[in-house]
């Protein structure tokens, strides 16, 4: 199994605490380092949500080996241009380790606050498509042809990626592995029990026929390297979610998430395996404590 | 006068430029244009994204400034647009200028697809992201409220370090309703110093009546380096100039003088810059988009010539 590291900076998290924790993965010989594209998270505006490409473009070029990823960026708040040219741009920058995600955004909240138009759900999925259209036709042989209802291209679009690499993700059973499976190499989706990601690589396995897709997840992990320690954890993370360890526990376990001690999570991401699961991004919350990140990492990894 | 430098291209060339001028204590600024097409003949011309080159940009230099010299209003949102910024003031410790324009060459947005509604809109557009980026880098709730854009009465996050908006434009009665009313930086493309003057005295008198201090206003203009300490040095640049501007040296030179363009050889250059500062302009920065990125001794001798050294 491989592994990947999951920021999610809209809670926070400086640009140097998120270059901390890039180049720790990269000591560490994480696949790469990912983070989310959000301007807010939830109700609060207060914690500091840096730009993804931004960032990332610092990234390519603070860090040297390891891959650099947005894990997803909506459609709703660029232009497909806009995304075809910041991502060609950190490609060259970085010399080929962009991994680029896209999805239909689903955060209304962020969209109303900063007055980011999102139309319904049949409408977003349609620009959705129409701009996976477009950046195929960016990232392919000139002239670059695309015409849609939403979006439309007619150019020469130099320079091409080096190796971008696109994802398409999501929780849906049947659409977004669908999708994956035809046109990104990866599909990634959030961490659920075993039997449900056989299924889900299954469709996306099934649509992608011989095309090479990689399958991944994403998804936190509440662990210690000791019973006592795992224990500890579970009743920090209880008190601060205002509910019991036990139903902490059960509500992370029914759903596939990582808990317990090393052996414990062994066993998850060996069925995990099993199922067809290629890379596990492991979900980060707090960048104030990177040393709690990379105790939780190396537990998993090692398990 | 301070002097910046106008540069594009490959990230190599554009981080070549920007170390060159890091290293040199009298430059002021590099500043990059936003352009998806290099022109309407060059279609193949590759073009990157240049907020994306500044964000890396910051993390190279530590004491020169980095300018958006200007960017097209309907490229980006302004929520995107504060987002990028407000990152590249915290990676850069505060040393960006985020330029706004109306945007103007047609072709790279009907290529890209990208909007391009008439101009009338597109400075409505250009003056509503402008209002609604000040609301969202003033500390506190104020919100927006335009046609085009919204945001909410909230209090927006990262607050900046110490962001800096600039208006471009020519110069006409609308462009310097905006620059008067929300710009720290009006960036007028270079013209005649009585044309300039009028402009700035034009503007000044706007802040006035809204009540603002004009003084608050830094002005700079733009316009491509034809200059050389020796006359030869400055006819090999006028025909490469010439040739990039597909016109005969002869043409091109009449045009510059016309225009008011900073240029020539010897004491002339550093002469109209003068003339330009006397008329109100602060900031200068030269167009070095015929050069080549590792050709430093021709930039250092352009920007003496400028600099009167």
């Amino acid at each position: 199994m491989e592994f990947s590291l999951m920021t999610e900076p809209h809670l926070g998290g400086t640009y140097d605490q998120q270059l901390e924790a890039a180049r720790w993965a990269e000591s560490e010989g994480l696949v790469s380092f990912a983070r989310c594209d959000h301007y807010l998270s939830g109700a609060d505006p207060t914690p500091d949500a840096t730009d993804a490409f931004a960032v990332l473009a610092g990234l390519a070029r603070d860090t040297t080996e390891i891959r650099i990823c947005v894990l997803v960026t909506p459609i709703t708040f660029r232009h497909p241009a806009v995304i075809v040219k910041n991502a060609t741009t950190i490609d060259q920058m970085s010399g080929g380790r962009l991994d680029l995600g896209v999805g239909t955004g689903w955060m209304d909240l962020e969209h109303q606050a900063y007055g980011i138009p999102f139309p319904d759900w049949p409408e977003r999925w349609s620009r959705f498509e129409e701009a996976l259209d477009y950046i195929d036709a960016a990232f392919g042989d000139d002239p670059a042809k695309f015409n849609g209802t939403h979006y439309s291209l007619d150019a020469n679009v130099q320079p091409k990626p080096a190796a971008i690499r696109t994802i398409i993700g999501g929780s849906g059973a049947k659409r977004t592995p669908t999708l994956a499976g035809r046109r990104a190499d990866e599909y990634n989706f959030f961490l659920c029990p075993a039997e449900q990601a056989k299924e889900k690589i299954a469709v996306m396995r099934e649509a992608a026929g011989d095309r090479n897709v990689e399958a991944t997840v994403m998804g936190p992990a509440l662990v210690g390297k000791d019973e006592n320690a795992y224990q500890e954890r579970l009743a920090r993370a209880a008190s601060r979610r205002d509910t019991s360890p036990d139903d902490l526990e059960k509500r992370y376990s029914d759903n596939g998430l990582f808990v317990g001690t090393p052996d414990r999570v062994a066993e998850s991401v060996a069925a995990l395996e099993e199922a067809g699961v290629q890379r596990i991004y492991l979900q980060w919350l707090d960048l104030d404590d990177l040393g709690g990140m990379r105790d939780t990492v190396s537990i998993v990894r090692g398990g | 006068m301070e002097f910046g430098i106008q540069t594009r291209g490959h990230w190599t060339d554009v981080l070549a430029i920007a170390r060159w001028a890091e290293g040199r204590e009298d430059m002021a600024a590099v500043a990059l244009p936003d352009h998806y097409l290099k022109s309407a003949d060059e279609p193949e011309a590759p073009q990157w994204d240049h907020l994306v080159h500044i964000a890396a940009l910051a993390t190279h230099t530590s004491r020169i400034e980095l300018m958006s010299l200007v960017s097209p209003v309907t490229f980006r949102h302004p929520a995107t647009l504060y987002k990028m910024a407000v990152t590249i003031d915290e990676i850069s410790g505060g040393r960006f200028t985020l330029g706004l324009g109306a945007g103007w060459m047609e072709e790279e947005f009907t290529m890209f697809g990208l909007p391009y509604p008439d101009l009338a809109t597109r400075m409505d557009m250009y003056e509503e992201a402008m209002a609604y980026l000040r609301a969202a880098l003033t500390p506190g709730a104020h919100g927006f409220e335009g046609t085009h854009y919204h945001l909410d009465e909230f209090d927006p996050h990262p607050h900046p370090i110490r962001l800096k908006l600039a208006g471009g434009g020519a110069g006409g009665p609308r462009a310097r309703q905006i620059a008067a009313r929300y710009a720290d930086e009006y960036n007028l493309y270079a013209t005649t110093p009585e044309a300039f003057a009028k402009v700035v005295n034009a503007t000044r008198d706007i802040a006035v009546e809204i009540g603002r201090d004009p003084d608050e206003i830094f002005w700079s203009s733009a316009s491509p380096g034809v200059a050389a300490k020796k006359e030869a040095d400055y006819r090999r640049l006028l025909e490469k100039a010439a040739e990039h501007f597909d016109r005969p040296p002869d043409h091109l030179e009449t045009r510059l003088d016309a225009r008011g363009y900073p240029h020539g050889s010897g004491s002339k250059p550093a002469e109209m810059i003068a003339a330009l500062e006397a008329a109100g302009c602060q900031r200068f920065y030269v167009q070095t988009f015929v050069l080549d990125a590792d050709d430093t001794s021709t930039l250092d001798d352009m920007f003496d010539a400028y600099m009167g050294r």
